[in-house]
């Protein structure tokens, strides 16, 4: 018996000792009765109501370690969700500190936690922050002595953390979700900065967070928060990172992205940042263009390459993006974000620079110079259909300031000489000068023009002077001075016309209402100038176009020597134009007038043109040039006049046979001439002609192609004395057959 | 000096010093020059994709001994960066460097010349950074080769003010900086060698303008002398530019030493043309302050203490002092000689600064020797002076045991004794020549006692050479003196 005893000792006691483990166990396994008292010291510290679903020991993690079941850390605003919620999280206490009456957290670590930040702009996140970190302490501070800034911490772990962003004031309610969060942070404490590792993902992408944090502020206020944090993400999960990149007009392709973040500093003091963000082969495809390429206007068509990338090879692209700022956030102020640097590259030389500051989220005043370093091929880049710029980049620099929306005011200085612009009919191509100075405002409201000036850099005579507002009501005032032979540089549609002279525009446009159609009113003066090969003067033509109608009151010039005044009505909104005018000649000297190139038999009018009429016809809606069918009526004068080339012994003496009346040194001379004129399409009727000279009446009638041939039938009275062979009384028809030479003449019989 | 007396000249100097670190900055090669190619690299060196750098430590203490030697701020925050180029012996296609937030800033230093106040000119900032690799071009047809052996030596770049307004004030802020980073043991200074570079950046203006002129950069300037000279051309040429009515073009120059010009390489890039960015595999570098106490302790004497010392605790003239610190070779020899005379009994440093300055010098420079390669050690230096201090030798005899030492090398005490050079200073064999020196001249003597006391040198002339030179002049003149009443 006695050799059994001390083995059924040994098997009593483990059975006791097992006993025992087994009701610690349970009875520190629950440890819910410490909840009420962490549930309130929680609440105290944070400044927010906490509920804990339940508390435990957890040995495994710890000897001295409990484990929060199910926190969850609510928002002061009940329309907010939860600013916190952790499935576990473990406390872990120094064991000597247990002792002291101040037990002091050597780490914690929450487990799937899920944090919810609102950005809302009137409660800044930041603000309400440092609101509640400062309560929490005073808080502390008045009922254990022991404030937060008292804290260390030997480590916060963050396991498989979600972290969501909402963006409350957006319109349409941004959210940003980044999950895998995992994060360290050791020895928090307010004497020495504090080691950070992070790793998240946004949209699947990875990025990792390395750096320090603090020291912690003694006054706890998280703008006073030292930290020198890097960021950085790399080239992987291309298929995400074109979503986020993409829009819903431009799909983006791309084979590397890489960017990088370096933070320091605090937002009181200045919180620097440098940021590299590239994007290698990069495509970038318009999803709002057909599949077809667009055909350049014929005037630039040599001049520019398919920019519509949806067809045919395209090159990516190398962009990249580079800025230092400065984000100053304080108490009182709102947030300020001064760029020391910023850079955009294309394919490795720098395009853009910008220097300035923005406030308050770019909601506040900005101040920003933009300056182009190096231009570019706009056929890069994937610019809407109607974008009116190809080409090269104009050079320059613009800038911006202001509050928006009270008030932005933009200055522009650029140069366009390289690129091509295609606001049709406007086009200008490249290489043609043009240089471009703006100063306009906007507000919400409207957008006004103070200036905008359009020169010739090579001829500064040339310039548009424009200044108004563009909205809530357009209403310009546009000053023109520009060398009629320079106008095609920039309206290729006048070519044709030829024109010489300094054109000097004043013009006024409008709308009478928001929504209603523009109308204009203005002056175009050219003291002297040229039109194909007319050449005139004191051209004074006032014009007003009002619902679509282009009204000239009275147009004045000098041609030949003569005035003519025209009044006319051109219908913008056909197609083509149909122009109805009065037309009013005085004292043209119509030898002055150029030669009918068409002419051949060398017959010219000559003589003092008077006539007045009408002229309904058909412009051609981009060259304003004359098109389809001609109307017109009138009567012209001539006094005196003659019709050079034409041998007047021939036409008065012969009697029987045809002859040729044409001679280059003869003439026809009368004292007046008269006649009725129709013309309609290239066919001038003339009725009722009357020639009167001393000697002789002619009437008659007869008709003019304006292609140079034509027929007239005359009745002659004459006083001439018979017996130098010229006839009394007789009838002819004079023919142009257009032959070089050879106005023909045929007796008729009475 | 101006070249043309209405231009100002500006020179801004860029001096890339390589470190003397035992190994690389971003690994563990060793940083050695002269090493077979490509036989001193590793996949860092190379640039192979997902190697990592590791900062050096050294090279770090090395910045902050240099950025306190010149007065400058250390910055307790400091980022590399990213600057992006490409070039074939740069096989990352992107230096790491310091951009906006450098190491050292604000510093100074002060430049000697020759009867001129001492002037400062500013050092805008010290950077760390790695160096690049080397192409060679001679000897090969056809193709390049690429040495990346120097891939990965630690540099300093220290940025001056352009405070310089002249060629000979380029090649004293050298000299200085030189002489600093030689002290300091952090550069071997070496100019040929590529181990202290220099680029210049040179503008003018006409005096009395505030703003700068257009500024060109040169480069491959690998002697003090040859800044110089590729400086004073430079300024020539912007001046003819001037004054033809061209204007001067913002370029990087290359200097031909051969054909003492310069020619032009390449546009000048702005930094934005670098694309700078934080380097995100090196985090940004702090330092305590007490880490930096700690080097500032330690800091060796600089030259301009050096030569203050000199001068207050030697007595030494400021260009003796100047000359004496200019090299730490120099200083080191001076020193060192000086410790023999003192230990001699004889502090005289008046005399060991002369002995180095005119003799050993005045011979180096005719042989065209460094103080480094003197055949004359400075313990034999000091040995002589310290015979000349304590009467054993004369002057005259010194420069002779001096020239022997030069061309066969020995110890002066050896010298001496052997060939029997040592100085009479026994009274009385030197009165028995005096005696048959007055015997032999009654004639001298009488005109002597006639007043015609400069008749003495030639007396002593006599008695020194009845002695061969031996006999200590200043005992003969005293016993001529006695003899002759």
């Amino acid at each position: 018996m006695s050799n059994r005893r001390p083995l059924l000792i040994s098997i009593f006691l483990l059975v006791v000792l097992f006993a025992i483990g087994v009701t610690v166990y349970y009875q520190t396994k629950n440890m819910d009765w410490y909840r009420p008292l962490i549930t309130n010291a929680l609440n105290r510290i944070t400044g927010h109501v906490v509920s804990i679903a339940k508390v435990t020991y957890a040995p495994m993690s710890g000897l001295f370690t409990l484990e929060l079941q199910e926190l969850e850390v609510l928002s002061q605003d009940p329309t907010e969700p939860p600013m916190m919620q952790a499935q576990e999280t473990l406390l872990s206490f120094s064991p000597i500190s247990l002792f002291s009456g101040t037990p002091q957290l050597s780490s914690i670590k929450f487990v799937n936690p899920q944090i919810n930040l609102v950005l809302r702009e009137k409660a800044p996140l930041m603000e309400r922050a440092q609101d509640t970190a400062m309560a929490s302490d005073k808080k502390l501070l008045s009922e254990l002595g022991v404030g937060l800034s008292d804290l260390r911490i030997g480590r916060i772990t963050v396991q498989n953390g979600i972290l969501v962003i909402l963006d409350w004031d957006h319109p349409e309610g941004r959210t940003w979700v980044f999950d895998h969060l995992h994060m360290g942070i050791h020895s928090l404490s307010p004497t020495r900065a504090s080691p950070l590792a992070a790793s998240a993902r946004y949209r699947s992408i990875p990025f990792t967070v390395n750096g320090n944090i603090g020291p912690l502020p003694d006054t706890l206020d998280p703008f006073a928060m030292p930290v020198l944090l890097s960021l950085e993400a790399k080239s992987i999960r291309l298929k995400e990172l074109q979503e986020i990149l993409s829009t819903d007009t431009i799909e983006v392709k791309t084979s590397r992205g890489y960017l990088t973040t370096l933070l320091h500093g605090s937002l009181n003091q200045g919180l620097q940042t440098s940021t590299w963000l590239q994007l290698d082969g990069l495509e970038l495809n318009r999803t709002d263009l057909p599949k077809v390429v667009k055909q350049p206007p014929q005037s630039l068509k040599n001049t520019i390459f398919d920019r519509f990338t949806n067809k045919g090879e395209k090159d990516t692209l190398d962009l990249a993006f580079r800025q230092k700022s400065v984000l100053h956030m304080n108490w009182y102020g709102t947030p300020r974000l001064e760029f020391e640097e910023f850079f955009i590259y294309l394919d490795g030389p720098p395009i853009l620079e910008a220097k300035g500051w923005v406030k308050n989220q770019w909601r506040g005043p900005l101040e920003l110079d933009v300056k182009i370093l190096n231009q570019i091929d706009l056929a890069k880049l994937p610019w809407p259909a109607d974008f009116p710029l190809m080409g090269v980049s104009p050079s320059g620099s613009f800038k911006l300031n202001g509050t928006w929306p009270n008030k932005i005011t933009y200055h522009a200085d650029l140069d366009l000489t390289k690129t091509i612009i295609d606001l049709s009919p406007l086009e200008k191509i490249a290489d043609t000068p043009m240089a471009l100075k703006l100063s306009a405002s906007q507000t919400a409201e409207k957008i006004l023009i103070k200036e905008l000036v359009v020169t010739h850099p090579a001829n500064p005579e040339n310039s548009v002077t424009m200044s108004g507002s563009l909205t809530p009501r357009l209403q310009l005032k546009t000053v023109i001075n520009w060398a009629m032979k320079d106008v095609a540089n920039y309206y290729p549609v006048t070519e044709n016309w030829k024109g010489s002279g300094l054109m000097k525009l004043n013009m006024d446009i409008g709308r009478k209402s928001k929504d209603a159609d523009w109308v204009a009113k203005g002056l175009l003066d050219i003291p002297k100038g040229k039109v194909g090969d007319v050449e005139f003067s004191k051209l004074k033509l006032p014009f007003a176009i009002d619902n679509k109608l282009l009204n000239i009151p009275h147009l004045q010039a000098v041609v030949a020597g003569g005035q003519v005044d025209i009044m006319g009505l051109l219908d913008l909104s056909q197609k083509p134009l149909l122009y109805e005018s009065q037309l009013t000649v005085t004292a043209m000297d119509v030898g002055e007038l150029p030669k009918q190139p068409d002419s051949q038999t060398g017959v010219q009018l000559e003589g003092y043109l008077f006539a007045h009429g009408t002229i309904n016809g058909q412009l051609d809606n981009k060259t304003f040039l004359p098109t389809g069918s001609l109307f017109g009526q009138g009567h012209i004068l001539v006094e005196p006049g003659s019709l050079s080339g034409l041998d007047h012994n021939v036409f008065y003496q012969q009697k029987t046979k045809e002859s040729i009346i044409s001679d280059e040194n003869k003439a026809l001379y009368w004292n007046s001439l008269e006649a009725e004129v129709t013309l309609l399409d290239s066919v001038v009727s003339l009725d009722n002609i009357m020639i009167d000279s001393s000697q002789t009446q002619i009437s008659g009638k007869g008709s003019l192609k304006l292609a140079g041939k034509g027929e007239f039938d005359l009745d002659v009275k004459t006083d001439f004395d018979s017996k130098q062979g010229f006839r009394k009384n007789f009838a002819v028809k004079i023919i142009d057959e257009g032959k070089k030479s050879a106005l023909r003449m045929q007796p008729k019989l009475q | 000096m101006p070249i043309d007396p209405n231009y100002e000249t500006v020179i801004g100097l860029e001096v890339h010093t390589q470190l003397r670190t035992k190994s690389k900055i971003f690994c563990g090669c060793p940083n050695k020059f002269g090493a077979e190619a490509n036989s001193q690299i590793c996949p860092v060196c190379a640039g192979f994709p997902g190697v990592l750098p590791v900062m050096n430590r050294e090279m770090v203490n090395m910045a902050i001994k240099t950025g306190l030697a010149i007065n400058g701020q250390i910055k307790k925050l400091s980022v590399f960066s990213r600057k992006n180029y490409f070039y074939p012996d740069s096989p990352t296609g992107y230096q790491i460097s310091q951009y906006d937030l450098p190491i050292v800033e604000h510093g100074e230093l002060f430049i000697d010349l020759p009867d001129e106040p001492k002037k400062r000119i500013g050092v805008t900032r010290i950077h760390m950074e790695v160096d690049a690799g080397k192409s060679i071009h001679e000897g090969i047809v056809g193709a390049s080769w690429v040495d990346l052996n120097r891939v990965g030596t630690p540099l300093l770049e220290i940025v001056s003010e352009p405070d310089m307004r002249s060629s000979e004030d380029a090649g004293a802020y050298l000299k200085k900086l030189r002489a600093i980073v030689r002290f300091l043991d952090v550069c071997d200074g070496n100019m040929e060698e590529g181990s202290f570079r220099c680029d210049a950046n040179v503008s003018v203006r006409h005096y009395g303008a505030e703003k700068f002129g257009t500024r060109t950069e040169l480069k491959n300037l690998n002697s003090i002398r040859n800044v110089m000279r590729a400086i004073d051309f430079e300024v020539d040429r912007q001046i003819d530019l001037i004054e033809s009515g061209d204007k001067v073009v913002q370029e990087t120059r290359l200097w031909d030493a051969n054909k003492n010009i310069s020619r032009s390489m390449r546009s000048k890039e702005d930094a934005h043309d670098y694309r700078y960015f934080p380097e995100p595999d090196l985090p940004p570098l702090t330092l305590e302050q007490s880490h930096i106490d700690d080097i500032k302790a330690k800091l060796p004497e600089l030259p301009d203490a050096m030569a203050k010392r000199f001068q207050d605790e030697m007595g030494l003239s400021e260009y003796d002092a100047g000359v004496l610190t200019a090299e730490k070779e120099m200083s080191t020899y001076f020193e060192e000689a000086n410790q023999i005379v003192s230990n001699a009994g004889k502090k005289n440093a008046k005399a060991t600064a002369n002995w180095v300055t005119v003799e050993l010098l005045g011979r180096l420079n005719k042989d065209g020797l460094s103080i480094e390669d003197s055949p004359v050690s400075a313990v034999n230096l000091g040995k002589l002076v310290a015979l000349i201090q304590t009467g054993e030798i004369s002057g005259k005899i010194a420069k002779k045991v001096f020239a022997h030492m030069f061309d066969d090398g020995g110890d002066p005490e050896k010298i001496v004794a052997e060939k029997g050079l040592k100085q009479v200073t026994d009274s009385g064999s030197i009165t028995a020549e005096v005696e048959k020196v007055l015997a032999s001249h009654p004639d001298q003597v009488e005109q002597y006692r006639g007043g015609k006391t400069q008749i003495l040198g030639f007396l002593v002339g006599k008695v020194m050479q009845a002695t061969r030179g031996k006999a200590n002049p200043a005992m003969v003149n005293k016993v001529l003196k006695e003899k002759l009443g």
